[in-house]
């Protein structure tokens, strides 16, 4: 059911750096080998599936070095994490399937229930939280866009029946 | 079924207050009205100024047609709204209304507001009630993990306003977690 989510699919685009570990035909510039011990970065799709038969090595992408787990941990409001990844949270996912971290997995829970709480808040009045917070607001990956589109269209659905009247 | 996205995670408000529709108030029939079969429940013969107790569907058609005045229910009055007020301020945690206390009070207050005493301070007391009870499941939010969101007490038409920001977070938090433990 997962296979043709269109937001995991996206998120697969995303470039990993590995080494290879054997020689590889047909990966380089017009189709030339790519010798062994070289660095490259592959679409995480691709990677996934040459790192399962080992013939490469993926290293720890740049959204989840330790500068940016700092920056997450200090202060997870305030990073543009549109800018790090545009599918930061789905991407994680996807790296927790080839890498066992689990200090990632609990800081990107921490980022989410931080960050979830000002998109709460950035629902109950779009406008203002885009004047006001444009940064964030610009700063947010689809997951959370996603995040204050519905929410905030329930709660428009909600005043909306409220201020009805018929009967 | 292709629902539009916005649907897809929850009810529309409407249904939320079609459901509520099914529970049962008593109404003072002002003619005498037959028994009426139905298929959940017969409904006895209605003679004036007996109370009888209805649906509130049928409590509302009535109403509008003239029929029947409807009688607000115990928790609708002035005092006791007022003690709410006070218990919801104080408390962290929310105050004991009916489970489908926002749509009932919608609908009665637009169908029968004749019938209810007091009503423009009833309608500010239930605004006041609703707006603390919204920043308490604001912040209610930050306790979100991947197992469970305790919330007592929420009403039937809070819940379904809250439940697409908080199902989806959780879920994405599901698949995180569920990911990292499975190695």
């Amino acid at each position: 059911m997962d296979y043709y989510d269109i937001d995991g699919i996206l998120s697969e685009n995303q470039k990993v750096p590995c080494t290879c570990n054997v020689s590889i035909p047909g990966l380089g510039h017009e189709g030339r080998e790519v010798p062994a011990g070289s660095k490259v970065e592959l679409p995480f799709w691709l990677a996934e599936v040459l790192a399962v038969n080992s013939f490469v090595s993926i290293h720890m992408p740049a959204p989840f070095s330790s500068v940016v787990r700092n920056a997450l941990k200090a202060s997870p409001t305030s990073v543009l994490l549109r800018d790090i990844c545009t599918t930061y949270y789905h991407f994680a996912e996807n790296m927790l399937h080839v890498i066992s971290d689990q200090q990632l997995a609990q800081l990107s829970l921490d980022t989410l229930r931080k960050r979830s709480l000002v998109i709460a808040d950035g629902a109950l009045n779009p406008h203002g939280a885009l004047q006001q917070n444009s940064d964030f607001i610009n700063g947010l990956d689809d997951f959370e866009k996603y995040l204050l589109r519905i929410a905030h269209s329930t709660h428009r659905n909600l005043i909306h029946w409220q201020n009805s009247t018929d009967n | 079924m292709a629902l539009p996205r916005e649907l897809e995670a929850t009810f529309s408000p409407e249904e939320i207050e079609f459901l509520a529709g099914n529970e049962y108030i008593d109404i003072v029939p002002l003619e005498t009205m037959d028994q009426l079969p139905l298929v959940s429940a017969t409904i006895p013969i209605m003679k004036p100024p007996k109370k009888c107790r209805v649906p509130l569907w049928l409590a509302l058609e009535l109403k509008r047609q003239h029929r029947a005045r409807i009688a607000p229910p115990e928790w609708l009055d002035l005092s006791n709204l007022e003690s709410l007020r006070e218990q919801e301020m104080e408390m962290d945690m929310f105050s004991k209304l009916p489970f489908r206390w926002l749509e009932t009070a919608h609908l009665l207050l637009n169908a029968c507001p004749d019938d209810i005493e007091d009503v423009e301070e009833v309608r500010r007391i239930l605004l006041t009630i609703r707006e603390a009870r919204q920043s308490k499941a604001r912040a209610g939010l930050e306790a979100v993990n991947e197992v469970q969101l305790a919330l007592d007490n929420l009403g039937a038409m809070e819940i379904n306003e809250i439940r697409p920001l908080f199902r989806e977070t959780m879920n994405r938090m599901r698949k995180i977690v569920q990911v990292s433990e499975e190695e």
